[in-house]
């Protein structure tokens, strides 16, 4: 990682930070991690290799570092791939500070941060001007309220009006790749015939053969699809299809409804002992009206283990959310017996809009307080 | 009837569409035989018995509230897979299994789709595939699409990681050519449909008996519910078919109406 490079001998910035009372030093990233791969700083840098000679991708990975790089490019940049020093000075400074804040000063750990800072203007490559296309017509006549999650507006007459995320269902492939709140870590696993990818969040995981049999039949329709990779290179190189179109792209699979006909490929390269890049290239002509490309660094983060995500078995949202709106279904009924206006259907998640930055506010709402 | 017609033809296509036999032969040629000095186990592996509906073994019966499903769903009957046959449970851990047995299906994990536990995980009547490559080994499971991590590095104490986990932690090292996993700290689970359970710690041993089986064996120790450590033993058999992978079972969506029926604008009774 970057800070190793630093102290091998190229400059660290080092910020000052007035904390609660109290003076830090901060550690700032003086050159963009993209730029500190050793595919990129040493010529004869080789991919680790299993035992069988297959280019090593195990591990376990997180997209952490990827929570300062916006998805989509502001437009403002245009074509322009990379931060220029004094922007990335900027964003690196926003890190550690960031970091600092989540580390040492918040009360609680509500989120995730990560360990570097990437130079990079948005995730998104391709097109040119680093935004997700618009979608096309078949694309919008797709879409259900219910893909905005429990941050739709509802009505929540059935557990089907919840987005398959709150129901710990899928996040799909990108959903489950995007860095989100927390839980953004993945596990890679290898055998001489398949590549594993087991997601941290929702502990969703992908098989990719290797051993060149066709995809499933046509009838085979999963959330993660169904893929089959090979080797082009040191490139580890994955196709899906067989997808559904139930899930969405975006965060935590919240965004855009896709199409059964969508294919993405997936382009796995080791730069260094610890970043992978990772390009996937979405197409979906009956949802966008061109194919688009995202690229996301999956790095390692200190002491990062990963947990049993235990989501179905201990969800409440979807009791809560559905047992709600019976709740002011009554009140409206209790209302309308008593003559009395019926009360204001309140937004399913009102706090979301006055969050301060107290983080004892996430200890409330974890513990069921304040609700 | 086209059904049956097409149950016969599927896995000819399947083999057709894989090149048929030369091409099973040629990846059966190119299989590894050993990882790092280990037995290769990968593969998609399942059980063949009724160990999921009672360890102990049981005849057939019909489910009464199931009536309307006729012989589709019934108990088929089967030998228990316990070495030296019942159970040694404690006697207050016994009416715990038979308030279990009577809340049958409601209570039983597997109908909430809630991850099963260590050993049951393995006997489910879904496949599960092993993936061992040089570091952990994982085993990714079918149902709930579930997956856990055996460690194969230095071990995980209780005390680095804290919290109990549905499918416990797992330690794993060779013993010769057989992989012996340690699995502490799981939710108290279910080991069939007949309401046996245990809260203990798990020791199993996975020994390759040629390609395609594996002789599993699960040791329980669990001096809170049993009067001494007891094992169960069964074959699991390699998917053999070309073209065997898992699929998804995310059974979340099968067990909603159960869940959360009370609470739907329009509940089901």
């Amino acid at each position: 990682m970057n800070r190793i490079a630093i102290a091998a001998g190229t400059a660290l910035f080092v910020a000052g930070v007035s904390g609660p009372g109290a003076f830090a030093q901060l550690e700032v990233d003086s050159i963009p991690a993209e730029e500190t791969a050793a595919a990129v700083v040493d010529p004869d840098w080789e991919t680790p290799r299993t035992s069988w000679g297959h280019p090593s991708l195990e591990g376990i990975w997180s997209t952490d570092d990827m929570q300062s790089v916006p998805r989509d490019r502001p437009e403002e940049f245009g074509a322009r791939e990379r931060l220029t020093e004094g922007e990335f000075y900027e964003r690196a400074l926003e890190d550690a500070e960031e970091r600092h804040r989540i580390l040492n000063e918040a009360a609680y750990s509500s989120r995730s941060v990560g360990s570097r800072t990437f130079g990079y203007t948005s995730q998104v490559v391709d097109p040119p001007d680093g935004r997700i296309p618009p979608m096309n017509e078949t694309g919008l006549a797709r879409a259900r309220p219910s893909d905005r999650g429990t941050y739709g507006p509802g009505p929540f007459d059935t557990f089907e009006d919840l987005h398959l995320y709150d129901r710990c269902i899928t996040r799909g492939i990108l959903g489950s790749t995007f860095a989100v709140i927390y839980g953004n870590g993945l596990r890679i696993a290898q055998s001489p015939d398949a590549v594993v990818i087991a997601y941290e969040m929702l502990a969703e995981a992908r098989v990719i053969r290797l051993d060149g049999r066709p995809h499933a039949a046509d009838n085979i329709r999963q959330y993660l699809g169904n893929s089959r990779g090979y080797w082009d290179g040191d490139t580890l190189v994955v196709e899906t299809r067989n997808l559904t179109d139930k899930t969405s792209i975006g965060g935590n699979g919240i965004g855009v409804r896709h199409s059964e006909a969508m294919t993405i490929t997936e382009r796995f390269t080791r730069v260094d002992p610890e970043m992978i890049e990772y390009v996937a290239t979405v197409d979906d002509p009956e949802t966008y009206t061109a194919p688009w490309t995202v690229r996301m660094m999956l790095t390692t983060q200190p002491g990062y283990r990963i947990f049993e995500y235990s989501c179905h078995e201990g969800n409440t949202a979807v009791r809560s959310a559905l047992g709600g709106e019976r709740m002011y279904e009554r009140l409206v009924e209790e209302a309308i017996a008593n003559g009395e206006p019926p009360p204001e259907r309140l937004p399913s998640q009102p706090f979301l809009d006055q969050l301060p930055d107290d983080e004892s506010v996430f200890i409330d709402v974890n513990r069921g307080e304040g609700l | 009837m086209r059904r049956p017609a097409l149950t016969i033809a599927a896995p000819v296509i399947a083999w057709l569409a894989f090149g048929g036999a030369a091409r099973a032969q040629e990846a059966a040629a190119e299989r590894i035989e050993r990882i790092g000095g280990r037995p290769n186990i990968n593969g998609v592996w399942q059980a063949v018995n009724t160990a999921n509906w009672n360890v102990e073994g049981q005849d057939a019966e019909a489910i009464e509230e199931f009536w309307r499903l006729g012989a589709l769903f019934a108990a088929p009957a089967g030998q228990g897979v316990v070495e030296g046959g019942a159970l040694p449970y404690l006697p207050a851990a016994l009416e715990e299994r038979e308030r279990n047995r009577a809340g049958w299906p409601e209570s039983d994990p597997e109908t909430k789709c809630y991850r099963t536990g260590i050993p049951r995980q393995n006997y489910l009547p879904y496949p599960f595939e092993i993936v061992q490559g040089d570091g952990d080994i994982l085993f990714l499971y079918e149902f709930a699409t579930s997956n856990r991590a055996v460690n194969m590095g230095a071990p995980i104490s209780p005390d680095s990681v804290l919290v109990d986990q549905y499918l416990g932690w797992s330690n794993g090292r060779w013993d010769g050519d057989t992989l012996v996993v340690e699995v502490f700290g799981q939710q108290p689970s279910w080991l069939d449909r007949a309401g046996n359970f245990h809260r203990g710690t798990v020791t199993e041993r996975f020994t390759p008996m040629g390609e395609d089986h594996l002789w599993y064996e699960a040791t329980i120790d669990d001096p809170s519910t049993f009067s001494r450590p007891w094992t169960m033993s069964m074959p699991l058999y390699r998917r053999v078919e070309p073209n065997a992978e898992i699929f998804e079972y995310k059974c979340v969506e099968f067990a909603e109406p159960l869940l959360y029926g009370d609470v739907l604008r329009e509940p089901i009774e």
